[in-house]
């Protein structure tokens, strides 16, 4: 079944004095199944991250739809798109975003509390949560306390604890060195092989390499993709590695 | 020509203009108010009107009360906004300043806002001080004659005054730039900052001494024990609030998160949790608008009590229009038809009759070697008033002639008089201390507000993200403001609810004890300031509103 439907996504910015038009997205089209584990990548300035900002509810689109679940997201009145943000989607980000001001519980719990879930069914969501992510022994401590890693598994318990349709993670391994990445990356294959949808936006080949399926972006649209059906990780590496060479040295075919 | 210094820092002014201009406009107020008490005061002094002696020297006292004042809170709001700018200072550095140019800019910086505020300070007082005389004269009661004077010593006065304000700004103002540490800047603001811990030590010691200014006040019997505590107790006080507010809302808020069905409601999550973050930084201010908010009540209520209870204190003392006095041995004859007939006499040359006399006798303690004496004192009233003033001026004359030991002569129209003079002057005073007051409360928590709009929109940026709506948003913001904005008020109305029986006892010095009348004004004084709190509060939680709303999602 199609979990997210991207069409024709199109997305211009005027610069704030006068009519100068940027535009960030042109044509942009994909589809997401559910339980797929996707990885967007492109160079700086491609317009992944637009893109992710669009999917969130956090920018909207000039022109185009996105459906999530055949439900068009440009019909959420304002007021209920906050909600909608908390009930389906969760978000990973490159520097974590937890706020200082909570403790490691408190900033997993923090989408539930404006939820207004009871405090009885918190509890039992964040338990087996904390067990999956390794988050135990360190719930009561203070994001200033605790490693890169840990905050990063803190901030993917909160997009994961409202059961989300869709995780959206962007660069969630670029704050983090490489072997904690390796961990993190392993954590979220384990987590999408429990049916749990990633969408995830990377400049990292290592990253995507852990995805099912990597689309590359270009110049504000959908350039190539590639699957990895049931091929090694270091040959999909490899294969990722090469589209990524073809596409910024050969790639000019517009 | 125009160095490179001066002209960054117009250049960093201007771009801080949300931080300069309040602070500016501050100054500006202070200079003039000060300004505005100096030449009101030499204006009175050279007026040469009866009672002018006692009102200059109520104002003159006044002047330097508040000119250090002035001072102390201009230095505290500086050290505020040079603590705001040290990101600033840090980014200058690793651009290649030196500190010993940061400490040029700043230099002009001051030099600017000495120049600027004097100046603004001086001309708009020079505007108002006419309009401030005219007020004083009518608050005390004296017809008054307008000719515009512009007293060139209070310009002297002002100047030097602020000057060597300034001039202490300057001074720690180059020893924080020097001080200053740039890497840690550019690093503290990714860093976070800890949790405070609830200090056992500074609690027990904001109790104590809370207990221990209260213990004074309420334990007061009389007027003079009460002028005698008033200052003690009032440190005790400061104290004990500075340290509770320091420790004290901690544990308090730490408590609130404790108790879970409370904590992790929306609104109540993230208020809770910001204000215990950043209670350490925000204690002291709060503590200090507390203290500024009991102060202002404390002036107000009781200048407006005594200017108002003057009638009543008046009454008091002179129960009618002239008092008589003299003291005689105990054993002596009774004396009231003496005094009796000596006023009707005085009364009748004038073509006037005594009225409603009457007379009181009280002993005295004497040595044991003096014979006892007796205090007469008798009272009458006139028939109508004495058309001729001469009747006042040579009345105590009369009355020596025919009565040797003569201890006093008064007339109520004339102690009137006087009354309205001094009782009006500390009004007077009084309402400059409340605008200086209130100035610096204003100051202090548009300061605080805005600091934390902008520490707070990252935060509130973060939980829109998870899915806080715009509509949720405000909603917090307003609870958090509210909690945080209405303590110290709350705080205040403990504070002068406990200094009560001690200011009346003050008062009774004066006369005063109307014990109604000073409640009420106390009440209304809290009222009033309740109302111009709100007014406050409204302005600045939009401003602070306007600021997190800011750079956020749609």
């Amino acid at each position: 079944m199609s979990l997210l439907q991207v069409q024709h996504v199109k997305k211009i910015y005027t610069t704030r004095f006068g009519g100068q038009q940027v535009q960030a997205l042109s044509d942009v089209n994909f589809e997401i199944e559910v339980g797929e584990f996707v990885a967007i990548m492109g160079e700086s300035g491609s317009g992944k991250t637009t893109l992710l900002n669009i999917l969130a509810t956090l920018d909207k689109p000039s022109a185009g739809k996105i459906l999530l679940l055949q439900q068009d997201m440009a019909g959420i009145p304002d007021a209920k798109r906050a909600a909608f943000r908390r009930d389906h989607l969760g978000f990973v980000f490159q520097d974590f975003n937890l706020l200082d001001t909570f403790s490691v519980r408190d900033n997993i719990l923090l989408p539930l509390v404006l939820a207004r879930v009871p405090l009885a069914e918190m509890e039992l969501r964040l338990l087996p949560l904390a067990e999956q992510l390794q988050l135990q022994g360190i719930l009561q401590q203070y994001p200033y306390e605790i490693s890169g890693g840990q905050r990063q598994r803190t901030a993917i318990a909160r997009a994961l604890i409202t059961k989300p349709k869709i995780l959206l993670a962007d660069e969630p391994t670029g704050a983090l060195d490489s072997r904690t990445s390796e961990n993190l990356l392993q954590l979220f294959r384990q987590i999408n092989q429990n049916g749990q949808t990633i969408l995830m936006v990377t400049h990292s080949t290592k990253a995507a390499s852990h995805a099912n399926r990597v689309l590359f972006i270009k110049d504000g649209t959908v350039y190539h993709q590639l699957y990895r059906t049931e091929q090694p990780q270091e040959q999909f590496y490899q294969k990722i590695a090469d589209s990524l060479t073809v596409l910024s040295s050969g790639g000019n075919t517009l | 020509m125009m160095s490179f210094f001066s002209k960054t820092a117009f250049s960093t002014m201007r771009k801080n203009k949300m931080i300069y201009v309040p602070y500016l406009i501050t100054a500006s107020l202070m200079t003039m108010l000060y300004y505005i008490l100096s030449s009101v005061q030499i204006m009175v002094a050279e007026s040469g009107m009866s009672g002018s002696l006692t009102m200059t020297e109520i104002l003159r006292v006044s002047r330097w009360v508040s000119g250090f004042l002035s001072l102390i809170f201009l230095f505290y709001i500086n050290s505020f906004v040079m603590k705001r700018r040290s990101k600033e200072f840090g980014l200058f550095s690793v651009l290649g300043l030196e500190k010993g140019h940061l400490a040029k800019i700043v230099f002009w910086e001051i030099l600017f806002t000495f120049v600027s505020s004097l100046m603004i300070g001086i001309f708009s007082g020079a505007i108002l001080s006419q309009l401030m005389f005219l007020l004083l004269l009518y608050i005390v009661g004296i017809p008054s004659l307008l000719h515009f004077r512009f007293p060139f010593q209070a310009v002297g006065v002002t100047t030097i005054l602020f000057a060597a304000g300034w001039l202490v700004v300057l001074l720690y103002s180059q020893v924080v730039v020097f001080r200053s540490e740039p890497i840690a800047f550019l690093q503290s603001a990714k860093e976070g900052e800890r949790e405070p811990k609830s200090k056992t030590w500074a609690t027990l010691l904001g109790l104590l001494s809370l207990g221990a200014g209260y213990t004074l006040a309420l334990k007061v019997v009389s007027p003079f024990e009460a002028i005698a505590i008033f200052f003690p107790a009032v440190m005790f006080v400061m104290l004990g609030t500075y340290c509770l507010f320091l420790s004290g809302s901690i544990a308090l808020l730490k408590l609130l998160r404790r108790n879970k069905n409370f904590y992790y409601h929306p609104s109540n999550f993230i208020s809770v949790s910001g204000m215990i973050y950043r209670m350490k930084r925000n204690a002291a201010g709060l503590a200090s608008i507390c203290i500024l908010a009991t102060a202002v009540l404390v002036t107000l209520s009781s200048t407006v009590c005594l200017y108002l209870g003057e009638e009543d204190m008046l009454d008091r003392q002179y129960p009618r229009d002239f008092t008589i006095s003299s003291f005689w041995p105990a054993d002596s004859p009774d004396l009231f038809l003496l005094l009796k007939t000596v006023s009707s006499n005085y009364a009748k040359s004038y073509g006037l009759e005594i009225q409603n006399e009457y007379g009181s006798i009280e002993a005295i303690e004497s040595d044991n070697d003096e014979p006892a004496q007796v205090y007469y004192t008798f009272y009458f009233d006139l028939n109508q008033e004495p058309s001729d003033y001469a009747f006042y001026e040579n009345m105590r004359e009369s009355y020596l002639q025919s009565i040797p030991r003569l201890a006093q002569t008064e007339s109520k129209s004339l102690v009137r008089a006087e009354f309205f003079q001094i009782y009006g002057s500390l009004l007077f005073v009084g309402v400059f201390f409340v605008a200086l007051f209130l100035v610096t409360t204003v100051l202090i928590i548009y300061y605080k507000q805005i600091t934390e709009g902008f520490d707070d929109s990252e935060r509130f940026r973060i939980m829109q993200q998870v899915g806080l709506s715009h509509k949720e948003v405000k909603q917090t913001i307003l609870q958090q403001i509210l909690m945080v904005f209405f303590l110290p008020l709350l705080v205040a109305f403990v504070h002068i609810s406990v200094a009560f029986p001690v200011l009346l006892k003050m008062l009774t010095v004066f006369g005063m004890t109307n014990r109604n009348l000073f409640l009420l004004c106390v009440m209304s004084s809290c009222a009033v300031f309740a109302l111009f709190y709100g007014v406050i509060y409204r302005a600045t939680a939009g401003a602070y509103y306007r600021i997190v709303q800011n750079k956020q999602v749609s």
